[in-house]
C-alpha cells in the first residue's frame, strides 16, 4: 500500500556509482558528458538561483558562474559528496554573493521564517462541520503526469504555479521534485532541518495541486 | 478517528514516510474507505512527478559555448591530473573560482 500512495517513488538521478563515473569522464575531458549535465541542471539551477537573487539575468549569471566553480575544483573534487550536492552547494554560495554585492542578501533561513504561509492545504468552506468532504475532490481524467503534460497549458499552469511559490517553498520544491534530490541533499544543501524542509515541501505540493485541479476544472 | 481535513495536512508526512506506526495505520485506514482522499493523495503524488517530467530548459547556446571552451582548456592544462590533493581541497562546498 505504501508503493502505491507514496508521492516520492522518483528515484534519485544518480547514484554515487553514478557520479564516480561520471566524475571520471568529467575529469577525462568528456565535452559531451560536461554539455549533457550543464543543460539536465540547468532549469532547476536558474529556478534555485532565482530565490536568492533580484532577477533572471543575475540568476542566469551565478549558475555559469557556478559552472566555472564546478570547472576549477573539478580536479580537487572529493567524491565523499556527491556531486549535485557539490554543485548545488557552489550555487547556493554564487547566488547569495551575487545577491550581497546587489544589496540584498537574504540567509536561507530568514526565508524559512518569513514563510507564513498558514493557509490550510485545503479551503476550510470545502469540508462538513465533522471534517469530512464536502465538495470532494474530483477524480482527474489525466493520472500520469505524461498524459497531464499532454494536456494542452498544463505545463505552463505548473511553472506558473511554481514561480508564484514563496521563496523558501520554492527553493525546497525545486530541488526536491524538479531536481529530483533527496530530502536528506536539500536538507545539506539549503542548510534547513528536515522538519522545515518537509512542511516547506508540504505547502509547495499542495499549492501546485491546487493550482492543476483549478486549471483542470476550467477544462 | 481522523479526518478527511487532517488527512489533507498529513498526506506529506504519510508520503515521507514520517509517521509513526499506529498513525500510519489509522491513515491506511481512513484511505481503504476515502475515495475521494484517495484521489487527494493520488493527485499530490501526480503534481509532484509532474513538476519532475516539465520539459528541460537548456542552457542558451552561447553561455553554453563560453563553459565548454573553458572546460577544454581546462582539460588541456590538465592532461595528467595530480595523483594527491593539495590541503585545501578538503572543503568540497566551497571552491572559489
Amino acid at each position: 500500500m505504501r508503493a502505491y500512495y507514496a508521492v516520492t517513488t522518483r528515484p534519485p538521478s544518480s547514484t554515487p556509482d553514478d557520479d564516480l563515473a561520471l566524475l571520471a569522464r568529467l575529469r577525462g575531458g568528456d565535452a559531451q558528458a560536461f554539455a549533457t549535465l550543464v543543460d539536465r541542471h540547468h532549469g532547476p539551477m536558474v529556478r534555485l538561483a532565482q530565490v536568492f537573487v533580484r532577477d533572471r539575468a543575475a540568476a542566469e549569471d551565478a549558475v555559469q558562474e557556478t559552472w566555472i566553480g564546478v570547472i576549477a575544483g573539478l580536479p580537487r573534487f572529493e567524491p565523499r559528496a556527491r556531486l549535485k550536492t557539490w554543485i548545488y552547494g557552489i550555487l547556493v554560495n554564487q547566488a547569495r554573493s551575487r545577491a550581497r554585492r546587489d544589496g540584498r542578501d537574504v540567509p536561507f533561513s530568514a526565508l524559512v521564517e518569513a514563510d507564513g504561509d498558514v493557509a490550510a492545504a485545503v479551503d476550510a468552506a470545502r469540508f462538513k462541520a465533522g471534517g469530512h468532504w464536502a465538495s470532494p475532490p474530483a477524480d482527474w481524467v489525466q493520472d500520469t503526469p505524461e498524459s497531464l503534460l499532454a494536456t494542452r497549458g498544463a505545463a505552463e499552469v505548473i511553472g506558473a504555479a511554481i514561480d508564484a511559490l514563496p521563496p523558501a517553498q520554492r527553493a525546497v520544491l525545486t530541488l526536491r521534485d524538479l531536481e529530483g534530490a533527496t530530502s536528506e541533499e536539500v536538507c545539506n544543501i539549503l542548510e534547513i532541518s528536515e522538519i522545515n524542509q518537509r512542511v516547506l515541501l508540504h505547502r509547495a505540493r499542495t499549492r501546485v495541486r491546487a493550482a492543476l485541479e483549478q486549471f483542470l476544472q476550467k477544462k | 478517528m481522523l479526518s478527511c481535513r487532517e488527512l489533507t495536512e498529513i498526506v506529506t508526512d504519510y508520503a515521507e514516510g514520517r509517521m509513526s506506526f499506529w498513525r500510519r495505520l489509522e491513515v491506511q485506514f481512513h484511505l481503504g474507505m476515502c475515495h475521494p482522499c484517495r484521489a487527494y493523495l493520488r493527485q499530490m503524488r501526480l503534481a509532484a512527478q509532474t513538476v519532475g517530467q516539465l520539459p528541460p530548459e537548456p542552457m542558451p547556446p552561447d553561455i553554453k559555448a563560453e563553459l565548454l571552451k573553458r572546460f577544454a582548456a581546462l582539460s588541456a592544462a590538465d592532461a595528467a591530473p595530480p595523483t594527491s590533493a593539495p590541503p585545501e581541497t578538503q572543503t568540497n562546498r566551497t571552491p572559489k573560482s
